[in-house]
């Protein structure tokens, strides 16, 4: 079974491709969670806000979560949207590769196109969640041996960023900041090496920010640096009004990539005259 | 005359299930949608479609997990 989750809806008219990721043509380049939402009809309606074509979800044991009996699948149309399972709350290889089978096997199941994706994560410790760069090689190593096409969660380290692309990661995804941090990009410098790096001899392989996003212009200058996607979570979620704000990125990421694509002007010291410097009929100053 | 019963660990809870019990009872006792769960019997993914034949043993480890909201 295929489902094309490009099909409904136009590109923006900015001249851009659609995203490409681990076999999938994605309309829209951001990626939503699905977590931290006050209400699950919120997070239903600002997914559909956010335009977004494919959504991180976790994998717990039933029942731990929503006693009421709902599921977060009532609330997400497998036709309209691709998910992504993520390993999150994993601390070792072992654990990541055992919770990416599990989400495997219940997207098989349902019949969902990204059944063999994951968005692997391996974190090194509670307080900052930054991954655990030995054990994020060694478990997206083990996953694109058993088949899987594997999105890593990282720093922003350009020479981990090159051995997650050597160990056959389909993206690489550098943190622009810790998770939920809302502190936006802090290293650009370090995101463009890793750009220049990953994309070297490969122009079209997709790097894309995961994580620190705080609002609109973080997504916007993602793109402008030249980021092939952005995902995010918490700056919808626990935005006031988290709709309104999942508008507010689509927009950026549009905004941003245009940017992208349109050759910025370089930044300059001193200013440069918009209007002709001849046949000026005032006096100068000096 | 009771029939005799196993003990499974499932989803770190002891639960008592007749001997012989396939995982769709389980889960059905449970009130647990199948459809939306993945199941492994001691650390090892038991697919959906041997769900009903498959059977438990006195003190199977039994986790079924689903998909919850995340980032």
């Amino acid at each position: 079974m295929s489902i094309d989750v490009c099909a409904s809806e136009e590109l923006p008219e900015t001249g851009d491709a659609p995203l490409q990721v681990a076999g999938h043509t994605l309309s829209s380049r951001l990626i939503v969670g699905t977590g931290k939402y006050d209400t699950l009809p919120l997070m239903r309606d600002s997914l559909l806000a956010s335009g977004s074509r494919a959504v991180t979800v976790a994998v717990r044991r039933e029942r731990m979560y929503d006693r009421n009996g709902q599921n977060i699948l009532d609330y997400i149309d497998p036709t309209q949207f691709l998910l992504l399972p993520n390993t999150a709350g994993c601390y070792n290889a072992t654990d990541a590769v055992r919770v990416a089978k599990l989400g495997r096997e219940i997207l098989r199941a349902l019949e969902n196109p990204g059944a063999n994706w994951v968005k692997l994560e391996v974190l090194g410790d509670s307080k900052t969640l930054l991954p655990d760069p030995v054990a994020t090689i060694e478990a997206c190593q083990r996953l694109v041996e058993d088949g899987f096409q594997v999105l890593c969660y990282t720093s922003d380290d350009p020479i981990v960023a090159k051995r997650l692309k050597a160990a056959g990661a389909a993206s690489v995804m550098p943190a622009g900041s810790p998770i939920g941090s809302g502190q936006g990009i802090l290293n650009p410098n370090n995101l463009q090496i890793i750009l220049e790096y990953l994309k070297e001899d490969d122009p079209n392989y997709p790097v894309i920010v995961d994580a620190g996003v705080g609002t609109a212009s973080d997504v916007a200058v993602a793109f402008e640096l030249g980021a092939d996607g952005v995902l995010l979570n918490s700056a919808i979620a626990h935005a006031r009004d988290p709709i309104q704000m999942s508008v507010a990125m689509k927009h950026a990421a549009i905004a941003g990539r245009a940017a992208f694509l349109s050759g910025r002007i370089p930044k300059r010291l001193y200013a440069t005259a918009s209007s002709p410097q001849e046949g000026v009929i005032s006096t100068r100053p000096w | 005359m009771n029939s005799p019963t196993i003990t499974v660990q499932f989803n770190g809870q002891a639960v008592d299930v007749p001997a012989g019990s396939s995982i769709s009872y389980l889960l059905t006792s449970a009130e647990i949608r199948s459809q939306l769960v993945a199941v492994e019997v001691n650390s090892e993914i038991v697919p959906r479609e041997d769900h009903g034949t498959y059977q438990l043993g006195d003190g199977d480890i039994v986790e079924a997990v689903t998909l919850v909201g995340g980032g």
